[in-house]
């Protein structure tokens, strides 16, 4: 079945690429060939028309993808400049179906050596076989099974392991080398490929796990004891000569230079490694007022990306000033710290899923030379670059125009993302605004944000209010006047409008920027997120509506045990702080001689009745109640014999669930009794993020305690029945503050009170407007990306079945699809 | 004529009426396997046969003798091709040998067809073998011992198991009036408490997922009439669970439940189940399972249609091994025994289409952690180093591999091919005589059964 893919805004492609001929792709390499006699040319040499993909130059001039098929042990051939037909090689047309080149079972890795003068070559790694070997350029059209009489014979070079990555590079003295990372030897091995008929062994360099590797020899006596490591991915600084090795077994990444003889100090990232990328080079930002104070996004640098071998998370560290970027971090000023992901700590960039591959992407405009004057640095010319000054009405580049500096990365969740590194477009975009007030600003390491950023976040609407009044169904409510409110003001009396409106964005403050003044700040778009928010009374804690609870007597308390329940993990509180209550579901169920009673004092369906018990303490796997007067914990027990459901509420406080954040409470079970408790570092976080937000409204100093972290409180009246912000506790999460005002009711006598809430009275809130990361699907699971810097295009591969995939920039365009 | 038709009428009479009972299966064959386990002091295979396309009457469990297979493997290695043999003719140096010389037939007994999975437990004063089927909705129970003797109420070879025992059929015969759900995709065993979890694949939300069976056989003291009971059934679960799995107890465990971790072929989900064995002082006292967490898997594409799931026997390892199809990959999770609403996915390692079943080993002379994982559309056996986050070898299979077991005893490697009838045998051994590498290292050597094509 023959499969046609349209690029966006380019013009149709019909070149056909049948289905699902590849099998397990896991890496890709780009070769220039001159197809009639097959010889390899440097990429310069091979450019592809943005109508047709056809050769831009000589029109034997084809540009080549090689795809290592895992499955199979094959290489995939990939003519890129085709125009018609189909664009796989196929290597052996007298054999049914699509051929590929066999190579050596399971290739782990494949580089391109395209020598001016020379044979050209493929070096194809094989895991299985604990070889490399060589696939001539020329052989790479031909098929297989012909004689192959004018192309030398190469045996594969043995490696003492089974190789997970290559590299090449041509050191300064003209030799040409390739590594290879041996993890299950703990070594990098040197082959010198020079001549690349005669490969041979010429450095095996053990690496260490532990601190310092300069000075290591060779897997002596001396390094024994100090734990191997296991180099499993490798990147070459083509400029330096430097090559970088992550390891898996240590939290360094390893430095080797001089085509292997020389290790220098390793660069400790303080986790363990799976892959590595050098970005390119990062110019200083001009419009930082205090680069040397926040050098992560300000600073001229040059960076290497890794990711966790761990979690796929990714990190980066600055080369120039050899320290680990803070990536997560907003620009300065951010007296508070404030991360663009609160989940993530301060060092791991925000990206929404795990990284499975990252590389370098310099656009056509980045250009790098040497520097004159410094042996060690580089010239960064960015041809026009965007600067034009704030608010100026330029027309704003779409979020997927990629023009500078930046890292692709590829998703575990299928997905692709880019992230900023120096966006030559950066002053454009913060240019573009609505009122005045820049919206979008750049930050550095941060992925591409998904929608041109140009107003403030806000909430989509007025807070809606439901209740349930009858089941479990929520209907609106509409006497609003009767329940709490979020506070627009700093004080509201009885009767008085709320004073909401869009402007003070009905009482939800939004955290703002620091970097504008505090009149002209707005709602910092990073900060914020595109979330509901639900302020529910007395909700259920998510995970605690639960079946099979036993109830019992213990001494004079009475017992509520779940062994799986984990109370404190789901922010059961029984303190002075929040005292939370079990609710009894199901009905009770007695012994005979107990029905009547227990139907009494309980009841049953839609009359049940005396069910709710405060929790005296709680505990991770139990909780111990409260009875009462008519309920006492012996009549309970008696009342529910049977293993019973329940649920757990938030005592008298609002739970604030979010969409995608989920409850975000700071109860712990302590360690030694496993009661639950509050974390008094997660309470000091909330306390630190309340102290920044609604300081116009009442200063801190003034303000009623907090309740615990995830949960919000009614103020409270003064004497006069009117609502102060000065007694109403602050809610705060990351991302944004409130306060709630009572409903106030005035007696008989002229007395006001505050309005009771009922159970389960919900306020819903959303917020538009805020950063998300670019992000588009690349497939079902890609494991690779490459950026072809001659053609300006990228390539994913995925190891299900989209097989490879094309993509050109600026702006960000699927193309082509090859499987 | 009349003469004629008094011929026919005795012919009549003689022979009677066709039968409709259908043709017994055969007791010395594979036919469909689908699960299997070891048991038996390590000796013996027991398979189910599921019948999947009712080409007979009935299922069967079969008891192979796997010292006959080890010794046969061992020859057939070395190049010793061994009576009624032949080699094969897709792996050069192996053999295919018929399958009724390595299975005790007379021990056959027969199921209903569509068993889907079995387990093995070893108790005080019991062996038991447990086979759930869905053709009639049963968890078939047999004493088994070290002979390989299957014992289900029945007394003849290709006998079928009494009722006795055939337990969730008669509601009657549960405490709590319960009977097996419909659609059972898995089971697991805690052989230290009797706990027998089935899992059901069924989407509809008005039926149970889970089901619990207690064997007191587990219990001290346990006698000859000792058997399994159904205890209850649990819904409001994940979408269509599949694979099941016990969670290996650590230090943090409550000593009084088991866990167990279910997947699911329609939600991105990790059901943890519990079973708890009662509190006596309750009226009822009764033990029962249910759900302590449902933790959802994210960061995938999509991460909603999961198998088997395995746990690496490492002591404190906390990590589980999930087939994955969306993705199709094996899933590395780590698990926090301290938080049992978290977990996270460390690795997604890509493998063969149509992933079935996995094992796991822990292979102590070289300390590495090895995951063998069956693909069945790919038709592939590939073994994982989930530490070098790769595919560090496949090997082809017949056309259906779908179970894959690891000898205890012995270097081997057992594949299940469910559409080829047979039981595939992989070579562990990397060296032979002395230290000379095995050529034979990580591929099949022996196949029991193959049906001809």
């Amino acid at each position: 079945m023959a499969v046609s893919l349209v690029g966006g805004a380019c013009s149709s492609n019909s070149v056909l690429s049948n289905t699902n001929n590849f099998s397990r792709a896991s890496d890709v390499a780009f070769v220039c060939v001159n197809v009639p006699d097959g010889a390899g040319l440097p990429l310069s040499e091979c450019g592809l028309n943005a109508s047709d993909n056809s050769p831009t130059g000589d029109p034997n001039h084809h540009l080549h993808a090689l795809v290592t098929q895992s499955e199979r042990g094959e290489v995939a051939v990939v003519d890129l400049a085709a125009t018609s037909g189909v664009a796989l090689v196929d290597n052996s047309p007298g054999v049914p179906g699509f051929n590929f080149l066999p190579v050596s079972p399971s290739p782990t890795a494949l580089v391109v050596d395209v020598r001016g003068a020379g044979p050209s070559q493929v070096w194809v790694a094989s895991a299985t076989r604990n070889h490399i070997q060589r696939v001539d350029v020329r052989a790479l059209r031909r098929d297989p099974r012909a004689a192959q009489a004018d192309l030398p014979t190469v045996a594969p070079l043995a490696l003492p392991g089974a190789p997970t990555d290559l590299a090449l590079d041509t050191l300064s003295d003209g030799r040409v080398v390739l590594y290879a990372a041996l993890p299950d030897r703990g070594t990098v091995v040197t082959v010198d490929v020079t001549d690349p008929t005669a490969p041979r062994l010429q450095e095996t360099r053990a690496l260490s796990a532990g601190a310092g590797d300069a000075g290591l020899g060779d897997g002596g006596a001396a390094d024994a004891g100090r734990g191997a490591a296991r180099p499993v991915a490798l990147a070459v600084d083509g400029r330096s000569h430097r090559l970088y090795v992550a390891d898996e077994a240590s939290t360094l990444v390893h430095v080797i230079e001089g085509g292997g003889a020389t290790l220098r100090s390793p660069i400790d990232l303080g986790f363990r490694t799976r892959s590595l990328a050098l970005s390119g080079w990062v110019r200083a930002r001009a419009s930082c007022t205090d680069a040397a104070a926040d050098a992560d996004h300000c600073a001229r640098a040059r960076y290497l990306y890794a990711v966790a071998a761990e979690d796929g998370a990714l990190y980066a560290w600055d080369l120039v000033r050899g320290a680990r970027v803070r990536a997560n971090l907003l620009p300065q000023p951010n007296a508070r710290s404030r991360r663009l992901n609160p989940a993530f700590d301060e060092n791991r960039v925000a990206l929404p899923a795990p990284a499975t591959a990252v590389t370098a992407l310099n656009t056509s405009d980045y250009v790098e030379t040497a520097d004159p004057n410094d042996p060690e640095g580089v010239v960064i010319q960015a041809n026009a670059p965007c600067e034009t000054g704030p608010c100026a009405g330029a027309v704003t580049p779409a979020p997927s125009a990629l023009r500078g500096v930046f890292m692709a990365v590829t998703l575990r969740n299928g997905d692709i993302t880019f992230v900023d590194l120096d966006d030559y477009d950066a002053a454009c975009r913060e240019a573009s605004c609505s009122s005045g007030q820049a919206a979008y600003r750049f930050v550095r390491h941060a992925p591409r944000a998904l929608a041109t950023l140009t107003d403030p976040p806000r909430l989509t609407a007025q807070p809606a209010v439901t209740g349930i009044i009858r089941g479990t169904e929520r209907t609106p409510i509409t006497d609003t006047a009767s329940i709490p409110s979020f506070a627009c003001t700093a004080s509201r009396a009885y009767n008085a409008p709320t004073g909401c409106s869009t402007a003070n964005n009905f009482g939800v403050e939004l955290t703002r920027r620091e970097d504008l003044a505090q009149s002209a700040s707005v709602p910092d778009p990073y900060i914020a997120r595109n979330e509901s928010w639900g302020f529910t009374y007395e909700g259920v804690l998510p995970g605690l509506d639960q079946a099979g609870g036993a109830l019992s007597v213990d001494g004079s308390a009475l017992r509520l045990d779940l062994p799986g329940a984990a109370f404190c993990t789901r922010g059961t509180l029984a303190t002075a702080a929040a005292r939370d209550l079990v609710v009894l579901v199901s009905d009770p169920v007695p012994q005979a001689g107990d029905a009547e009673l227990c139907r009494g004092v309980f009841g049953s369906g839609a009359s049940a009745s005396n069910r709710d018990f405060e929790i005296d303490r709680a505990y991770e796997d139990r909780l111990v109640l409260r009875g009462s007067q008519d309920a006492t914990p012996e009549l309970v027990a008696r009342c529910f014999p049977q293993a019973t459901r329940f649920q757990v509420r938030a005592g008298g406080q609002w739970l604030v669930l979010g969409s995608r954040a989920g409850f975000v409470h700071g109860v712990r079970a302590n360690a030694s009794t496993r009661e639950c408790e509050l974390d008094p570092a997660r309470q000091a976080e909330t306390e630190r993020l309340a102290g920044g937000c609604l300081v116009d409204r009442v200063p801190v100093a003034m303000r009623a305690p907090l309740c615990p972290t995830g949960r919000a409180c009614t103020g409270s009246l003064n004497d006069e029945g009117t609502a102060l912000a000065t007694l109403a506790p602050v809610f705060a999460n990351p991302y944004f503050c409130t306060q709630l005002f009572p409903a106030v009711r005035r007696g008989t006598d002229g007395r006001f009170s505050a309005v009771p809430t009922a159970r389960e009275t919900q306020m819903t809130l959303a917020v538009t407007g805020a950063y998300e990361p670019y992000a588009t699907d690349v497939g079902n699971f890609p494991v690779n990306v490459r950026w072809v810097p001659a053609i300006s295009r990228l390539y994913v591969v995925d190891t299900q079945n989209a097989g490879l995939l094309e993509f050109r920039l600026s702006p960000l365009t699927r193309g082509r699809q090859f499987n | 004529m009349k003469a004629w038709l008094g011929a026919l009428a005795l012919s009549a009479a003689v022979t009677g009426c066709p039968s409709n009972d259908g043709q017994d299966p055969p007791n010395d064959q594979f036919y469909r396997p689908i699960a299997a386990a070891i048991g038996g002091d390590g000796n013996w295979l027991f398979v189910a046969n599921s019948n999947f396309d009712l080409r007979y009457n009935g299922g069967t469990v079969v008891a192979v003798d796997l010292a006959r297979v080890r010794a046969r493997a061992v020859e057939a290695a070395a190049g010793q091709p061994g009576n009624n043999c032949r080699p094969d003719a897709t792996r050069s140096g192996a053999v295919v040998c018929p399958s009724g010389d390595f299975i005790r037939a007379e021990v056959t007994r027969k199921i209903n067809p569509f068993a889907v999975d079995l387990a093995y437990a070893q108790y005080p004063n019991h062996q038991r073998l447990y086979v759930v089927v869905r053709g009639d909705g049963s968890l078939t129970w047999f004493d088994v011992d070290n002979a390989g003797s299957l014992n289900c109420g029945a007394s003849a070879a290709g006998g079928a198991c009494d009722d006795a025992h055939r337990v969730g059929v008669d509601p009657a015969q549960s405490p709590a009036g319960v009977r097996l759900p419909p659609d059972p995709s898995a089971l697991a065993v805690d052989p230290a408490r009797g706990w027998v979890v089935v899992t059901h694949q069924n989407v509809d939300p008005n039926l149970a997922r889970a089901s619990l069976f207690r064997d007191t056989a587990a219990l001290a003291g346990a006698t000859a009439s000792a058997r399994p009971v159904m205890l209850n059934t649990v819904g409001n679960l994940a979408l269509g669970l599949s694979g099941v799995a016990l969670l290996p107890r650590g230090d943090a465990s409550d000593p009084t439940r088991s866990t167990f971790v279910s997947t699911s072929r329609a939600a991105a989900t990790l059901t943890f189940l519990q079973a708890y064995p009662g509190n006596a002082a309750l009226a009822d006292g009764q033990p029962f399972l249910y759900q302590s967490a449902a933790v959802p898997l994210v960061g995938l594409s999509t991460g909603a249609n999961n198998r088997s799931v395995a746990f690496d026997p490492t002591p404190g390892a906390n990590r589980a091994f999930v087939v994955s199809r969306a993705p199709e990959a094996l899933l590395v999770v780590r698990l926090d025994p301290a938080n049992p609403t978290q977990v996270v996915i460390n690795d997604a390692i890509p493998i063969p289409a149509g992933p079935s079943r996995l094992t796991v080993e822990r292979d102590t002379s070289s300390g590495r952690t090895l995951v063998y994982v069956a693909s069945y559309d790919a038709r592939r056996l590939s073994v994982v180093d989930p530490d070098a986050h790769r595919v560090i070898a496949q090997e082809f299979t017949n056309r259906g591999p779908h179970t894959v077991l690891r000898d205890p005893r012995a270097p081997f490697l057992y594949v299940l091919d469910f559409l080829d009838d047979s039981l595939e045998v992989i070579d562990l051994r990397p060296t032979v005589d002395g230290g000379a590498a095995n050529v034979n290292y990580l591929h099949r050597v022996l196949t029991l059964g193959a049906s001809a094509r």
